[in-house]
């Protein structure tokens, strides 16, 4: 199920002495089954945009296709929709509301009109697709766990739905190094094992170059990067004019490069730095060995 | 879905205007001064010649119209049924002469209960449109020196006038901030395939309940932030503290005065004289 958006432009507060324009004819594709990353600076749009795909906005200006039907047209059930298309927005966890982790986990299933039994099938996958044991966590109370706990609670709210499209505004923003790492290994697994589309919309840089196989640059209500992350993140000049960070990885084989090294200024992760510099012959492995002890 | 468009109490629009120099004490005295005129008047020409003065200020005020009327769209669905029971349920008061448009048990709907119900609501609108004048006019900061000075005489009282003024201000400060959380609380169910505005009246209250909740939880969760952003600056109230901007009352703040003065007695003398008419 792709989304394909084509000369969108939004403005906020439309008719009133407050409004400004934040988005200016963006034209971009979510491609069916992939891990696509959106990046860009602060007040980018970038929430304005994913509020297209499930049709909580519908264009005033451009285009929005969703599995190539338009989300303006009657044709488009709104609430078909947006069982389609799962948005989980940033905080999550602030649209709990439920005594236990079942019953909100249930209240999009249960919008959705579907059985008992059904119901409690898919809040039971959903519990467990965000690594949450549904035995323990069933009747647990919702105000006492903790925030990283809630917000994946929120994320399976999303997921009981089960949509085939998957966007995750800033999922693992306010979290600690342990509760980013459980959302980030919950996207790559939703991903690789349900073989969800997703969307993952970040401000960090690392998160995105770990998943994403397509990253897209939104910035000042335009598309400004798209393609191949290492094509994207190898950028430097254009992601820090914009204000972005910039990978440390490939932050410090293009300083090597600049020394004069003869290294890949593209790497992403960590080890195929590593393996980078072994093979740059640099180090000899014995170094390596040592200085990573 | 923006709902925000339609919220401009407590909102503030900045622009260089001459009402929007004038000392805040100014503003909010002169605001009185209207709520006093609105409630004397009791004539639809009373209310014409107070809307004509309201346009011509947020004119000066450099405010579109348009944008303050939409304020009242919210309200709207409140004011219709304030009406019919008005005009339903007020027949009764008036005297039986008067000419009687329907009757059926308990319902008396006469010309004079339809007619003083329809200027009652274009009370309540000019008094909406002179309020919101006032914030949007007005930046916080200025309001809450503004009322804090004229609260002053309440502290020779020893009541809290700072406290007040502070408790007033921060209200309309989160309206808009509270409107904003809403909508993203609002959407985040949607997105979850809540129905907000379907089917009869208790469905409807009933699905009110996802947003209502994650509201309450987040407005004490605000005020928690707030009550120790304001400690951990040793906020004590007004208690020996000194203010770096002195109000002071100007030229224009004087022209002002003289202004609304005139306004305030022409039109109560106007008011006074004038009897009820049909």
């Amino acid at each position: 199920m792709p989304i394909s958006v084509s000369e969108l432009e939004h403005t906020y507060l439309m008719g009133t002495p407050f409004e400004h324009k934040v988005l200016h004819g963006v034209n971009m594709t979510v491609a069916d089954g992939e891990l696509l990353g959106l990046i860009g600076p602060a007040r980018a749009g970038k929430s304005t945009l994913i509020q297209y795909f499930n049709g909580l906005f519908v264009p005033a200006a451009g285009r929005v296709l969703v599995d190539g039907v338009d989300t303006r047209s009657k044709r488009r059930n709104l609430k078909e929709l947006r069982q389609q298309v799962g948005l989980v927005f940033q905080y999550p966890e602030h649209q709990l509301f439920e005594d236990t982790v079942s019953q909100d986990v249930a209240f999009g299933p249960r919008n959705l009109g579907l059985s008992e039994r059904e119901t409690e099938a898919r809040v039971w996958s959903a519990l467990e697709a965000v690594g949450l044991d549904p035995e323990v966590f069933w009747n647990r109370y919702t105000f006492a766990l903790s925030g990283g706990q809630k917000r994946r609670v929120a994320i399976a709210g999303v997921l009981a739905m089960q949509p085939h499209i998957l966007v995750l505004d800033e999922p693992t923003a306010g979290l600690d190094p342990r509760g980013r790492e459980e959302i980030l290994k919950i996207v790559e697994q939703l991903h690789r094992q349900l073989r969800r589309t997703v969307v993952l919309v970040s401000n960090n840089m690392e998160d995105v170059a770990r998943l994403a196989q397509r990253v897209v640059c939104l910035a000042r209500g335009k598309i400004v990067l798209e393609g191949e992350p290492r094509a994207v993140f190898s950028e430097i000049g254009m992601l820090r004019s914009l204000g972005l960070g910039v990978l440390p990885t490939i932050e410090i084989m293009s300083k090597l490069k600049a020394r004069g090294l003869d290294v890949p200024t593209d790497t992403l992760t960590v080890q195929e730095t590593v393996a980078a510099l072994l093979n740059a012959g640099i180090f000899r492995r014995k170094e390596v060995a040592d200085g990573t002890r | 879905m923006e709902l925000a468009k339609n919220i401009t109490l407590g909102q503030y629009l900045p622009r260089q205007s001459p009402v929007h120099r004038l000392d805040p004490r100014v503003k909010i005295v002169g605001w009185l001064g209207l709520a006093v005129v609105l409630f004397t008047t009791k004539t639809l020409t009373g209310y014409v010649l107070f809307a004509i003065a309201l346009v011509a200020g947020l004119r000066v005020s450099q405010i579109p119209l348009g944008y303050t009327l939409r304020g009242l769209l919210p309200m709207l669905p409140f004011m219709v049924l304030l009406w019919i029971f008005q005009v339903i349920f007020s027949g009764s008061l008036y005297p039986q002469s008067t000419q009687v448009l329907w009757r059926w048990h308990f319902v008396d709907i006469r010309l004079e209960g339809v007619w003083f119900s329809s200027l009652t609501m274009i009370r309540v609108v000019l008094l909406y449109l002179s309020v919101t004048w006032l914030t949007l006019a007005t930046a916080l900061v200025a309001l809450t020196d503004g009322l804090e000075s004229l609260l002053g005489l309440l502290r020779r009282l020893k009541m809290p006038a700072n406290e007040l003024a502070m408790i007033g201000v921060i209200a309309l400060r989160f309206v808009p901030t509270l409107v904003d959380e809403q909508e993203r609380i609002m959407k985040a169910q949607i997105a979850r395939g809540a129905n907000l505005d379907q089917g009869n009246w208790l469905t409807r209250v009933k699905a009110r309940i996802p947003v209502l909740i994650p509201m309450f939880i987040s407005t004490l969760r605000r005020a928690d932030d707030l009550i120790v952003a304001m400690e951990s600056r040793c906020y004590r109230g007004g208690q020996g503290r000194t203010k770096r901007r002195q109000l002071k009352l100007q030229g224009g703040d004087r022209l002002a005065i003289g202004l609304l003065v005139v306004f305030v007695v022409v039109m109560l003398v106007f008011n006074l004289c004038m009897p009820p008419l049909l």
